[in-house]
C-alpha cells in the first residue's frame, strides 16, 4: 500500500463579495494524494480547479474542512511547521509571463525561495542555480539574463526551476501548459515527469486539456461547480466513467480518426454552467444540464460513493451496462 | 530525373541540435541600459539634460573661483548696468550679481533636489505601506492626506517658517511636509495593481517576508513612476522656494536664491530691469529644462514604449 502524503478532508473555501453574496468556489472536496503519484484536476473554467490547488499549496486559507500534509494538519499548524509546509509543497504556476519578475534576473528569481529559507552559503547557491538550471535544461549562461529574453517555454522552465530550489515533495502545477505552443508543450509535459521520476515528487496537475491529463496522470479527478463529482485511474476514468458530467467532459475528447469521427456519438450539455455564486446547498449541482436527471436529483444529497475499488463518484447514472 | 543539388552534394543535412535552440544570441540588455538609450534619443530632453548639467556645475564651481564675493559691497559702483568687470551688472548695495546667481542657484538647486528627495522618499515608504498593507492602514494613510491636500499647502508651509524660523533647513522641512502627498498616492496605485500581479503570489508562495516582497518586487516595479514624479517634484521645490523668498518667507541675507533676487530686483524693475529679467530667466531655464527632462523620462521609462 502506498503511503498517504496528503489527505483533504471536506475542505471548503468560500470568498465573500459582501453581506449577500458568497461565492462557493470548493465546496466539500475530499481526496488522499499518495507519495510519488499524479493526481490530475480536469473541469470547465470557473469549476474552481485552481482555487483548490491554491488552498490545498496554502496560499488561501480554507473556510472549513482539513489539509493533512504526511500525517500533520497545515490548517491548524503552528507559525514554524507552516513554514516548513511552504517549503514543501511548491507550485507552478500558469502563465510564465507575469509568474516572473521583468526586473529581476534568472538567478535572482531561482534564488529568491533559498534566500527566504537561508539554504545555502553564496557560493554553494550559485552551484545550486546552475545545477537547476541544467536540470530543466537551460544553459547556465543564462542565469544572468532576464525574463524578456527567452521563450514562453524557457520561461516556464525557470519557473519550475524556481519551484524545485526549495527541494519541494509535493507540486501544485496550475497549468503549467495551456499558454505554450503545442510543440513545447510535450516538451515541458516530458521534463516534469522526468523531474518527477528523478527528485520522486508528487504532483497535483491542473489541466483543461483532457488528453494531456491523460498522458500524465496516475489518476484523474473531475470537478463540477465547485465539487469534485468523479476520481479514478486515468484509464478508468477515459474508458468506464460513470457519472454524467464526466461521460459527456470524455466524448468532447477528438479521436484522430476522421472515421471514428463523424460516427461516433457526442454528448452534448444543455444549458450554461450555473454561477458559482449562492449555490443551493441540497441537490445535485449538475441536476439542470444533466440528460439523466429525474424529480429526484432535485433534492437528494450527493455523496461519494466507491462504485469500484478505487473509483469514487458521486452518480453513476452514466454507468455502461 | 533526382535533384541536382542533392547529387551535388552542395548540401548535406547536419541534423538538429537541442542545445542549438537554447542558445540566445542578442546581448543582454539591462532595463536601465534601454531606459538610458531611449532617453538619448529624445533630442529635445537630451539638450535640456545638458545645460541642467552645465548649469549646476557652474554654481557649484564658480563661487569658488570668481573675483567678487557674493558678500562683498561696494557702494560706489551700485546699480551698475551689466559691463566688463560686472557681467550681470551690480546691485543697490554693489553687489556682483554674477556671483550672487551662482551662490543663490547653489542654494535654489540645493533646496530643490534635497526637498524632493525627503519627500520623495516620505511619499513612496508611506504610499507602498498604504497599498501594500491595505484595510486600515491604507484608510488612515489616505485620509490624512486628504485632509492635508484640501489645506492650502502656503498655510501649511507659512505655519512651519513661523514656527521653525526662516532658514535652508526650515524650508526644505516645509516643502517635505507638503510635497510628499502627490507621490503616496502616485505610489500606491501603482502598488496596488501590481500587488496582483503573478509575480507577487509566487513571492508569497515561497514563503518571502512581506517587507521583502515590498523591496524586491514592488518599488523596483514602480521605478518608472517615482523616477518621473522626482523630476517633476524637483522644479515645484525650486520654484516653491523661490515664490517663498518673493514674498519674503525665504531664506535670511546675505545668504541668497534664485527667488531672493527676483525679489530684490522686482522693487527696482522700472529703474534696472536687468536684476530682475537675469535671475528670471535662469529659474524659468532651470523649469523648463527639469520638465522636459521630466517628460523625456517618462517616455523613456514606459515599458508600453519599450522596442
Amino acid at each position: 500500500m502506498k503511503k498517504k502524503l496528503i489527505e483533504i478532508k471536506n475542505l471548503n473555501k468560500h470568498f465573500v463579495l459582501d453581506k449577500k453574496n458568497t461565492v462557493f468556489a470548493v465546496r466539500n472536496v475530499s481526496f488522499d494524494i499518495y507519495e510519488g503519484e499524479t493526481v490530475g484536476l480536469v473541469g470547465e473554467s470557473g469549476c474552481g480547479k485552481t482555487t483548490l490547488g491554491r488552498t490545498v499549496k496554502g496560499i488561501y486559507d480554507t473556510t472549513s474542512g482539513d489539509i493533512i500534509y504526511d500525517g500533520k494538519s497545515i490548517v491548524d499548524a503552528t507559525k514554524k511547521e507552516k513554514r516548513e509546509y511552504t517549503k514543501k509543497a511548491q507550485m507552478i504556476f500558469q502563465d510564465p509571463y507575469s509568474s516572473l519578475n521583468p526586473r529581476l534576473t534568472v538567478s535572482q528569481i531561482i534564488a529568491e525561495g533559498m534566500n527566504a529559507h537561508k539554504m545555502y552559503s553564496k557560493e554553494k547557491q550559485s552551484e545550486k542555480i546552475e545545477e537547476l538550471l541544467e536540470k530543466v535544461g537551460l544553459d547556465k549562461n543564462h542565469a544572468n539574463r532576464f525574463p524578456h529574453e527567452f521563450s514562453g517555454g524557457q520561461r516556464q522552465r525557470v519557473g519550475i526551476a524556481r519551484a524545485l530550489a526549495l527541494k519541494p515533495k509535493f507540486i501544485v502545477c496550475d497549468e503549467p501548459t495551456s499558454a505554450l505552443d503545442v510543440s513545447i508543450q510535450a516538451q515541458v509535459i516530458n521534463l516534469l515527469k522526468e523531474l518527477q521520476n528523478e527528485f520522486n515528487l508528487t504532483f497535483l496537475f491542473i489541466a483543461h486539456d483532457l488528453s494531456m491529463v491523460k498522458y500524465i496522470s496516475d489518476r484523474v479527478g473531475v470537478m463540477y461547480l465547485g465539487e469534485l463529482v468523479e476520481l479514478t485511474t486515468s484509464n478508468r476514468i477515459y474508458s468506464s466513467s460513470v457519472h454524467p458530467y464526466t461521460e459527456a467532459l470524455m466524448s468532447a475528447i477528438p479521436i484522430p480518426d476522421p472515421e471514428v469521427e463523424s460516427s461516433r456519438e457526442r454528448i452534448k450539455i444543455e444549458g450554461e454552467l450555473p454561477s458559482p455564486i449562492n449555490i443551493p446547498s441540497i441537490g445535485c449541482s449538475f441536476y439542470n444540464r444533466c440528460g439523466y436527471a429525474t424529480d429526484d436529483c432535485k433534492t437528494k444529497v450527493m455523496k461519494m460513493k466507491e462504485i469500484y475499488p478505487g473509483h469514487f463518484a458521486t452518480c453513476d447514472r452514466a454507468r455502461k451496462r | 530525373m533526382t535533384n541536382k543539388l542533392s547529387e551535388d552534394k552542395l548540401f548535406s543535412h547536419i541534423g538538429a541540435n537541442q542545445k542549438d535552440a537554447e542558445q540566445i544570441e542578442s546581448v543582454s540588455i539591462t532595463y536601465f541600459q534601454d531606459v538610458r538609450r531611449r532617453f538619448l534619443k529624445n533630442k529635445v530632453a537630451t539638450v535640456s539634460l545638458i545645460i541642467l548639467i552645465i548649469l549646476i556645475c557652474l554654481s557649484v564651481i564658480l563661487p569658488f573661483i570668481i573675483d567678487h564675493k557674493y558678500t562683498t559691497t561696494n557702494l560706489l559702483a551700485s546699480n551698475k548696468s551689466p559691463n566688463n568687470e560686472f557681467w550681470f551688472g551690480t546691485d543697490s548695495l554693489g553687489r556682483d550679481l554674477f556671483a550672487r546667481i551662482w551662490q543663490g542657484g547653489r542654494v535654489s538647486f540645493a533646496v530643490g533636489f534635497t526637498a524632493a528627495f525627503t519627500s520623495g522618499i516620505l511619499g513612496v515608504l508611506m504610499g507602498s505601506i498604504a497599498g501594500f498593507f491595505g484595510g486600515k492602514v491604507d484608510m488612515l494613510i489616505m485620509r490624512i492626506i486628504d485632509v492635508m491636500i484640501s489645506i492650502p499647502y502656503l498655510i501649511i508651509v507659512m505655519l512651519i517658517m513661523v514656527v521653525l524660523n526662516s532658514g535652508l533647513t526650515s524650508i526644505i522641512i516645509a516643502l517635505t511636509i507638503t510635497g510628499w502627498l502627490n507621490m503616496a498616492r502616485l505610489v500606491r496605485g501603482q502598488i496596488l495593481t501590481l500587488k496582483n500581479e503573478d509575480y507577487v503570489l509566487v513571492a508569497e508562495s515561497l514563503g518571502v517576508k512581506p517587507f521583502r516582497i515590498m523591496l524586491r518586487h514592488l518599488i523596483p516595479n514602480t521605478m518608472g513612476v517615482i523616477i518621473v514624479t522626482l523630476t517633476m517634484a524637483i522644479p515645484r521645490a525650486i520654484f516653491s522656494e523661490a515664490f517663498l523668498a518673493f514674498i519674503g518667507l525665504g531664506i535670511a541675507p546675505p545668504q541668497t536664491s534664485w527667488g531672493q533676487l527676483a525679489n530684490s530686483g522686482v522693487k527696482v524693475m522700472r529703474l534696472f530691469p536687468y536684476q530682475m529679467w537675469i535671475p528670471s530667466i535662469f529659474i524659468s531655464l532651470t523649469m523648463l529644462c527639469l520638465q522636459l527632462v521630466g517628460d523625456g523620462l517618462r517616455d523613456a521609462l514606459d515599458p508600453k514604449l519599450r522596442q
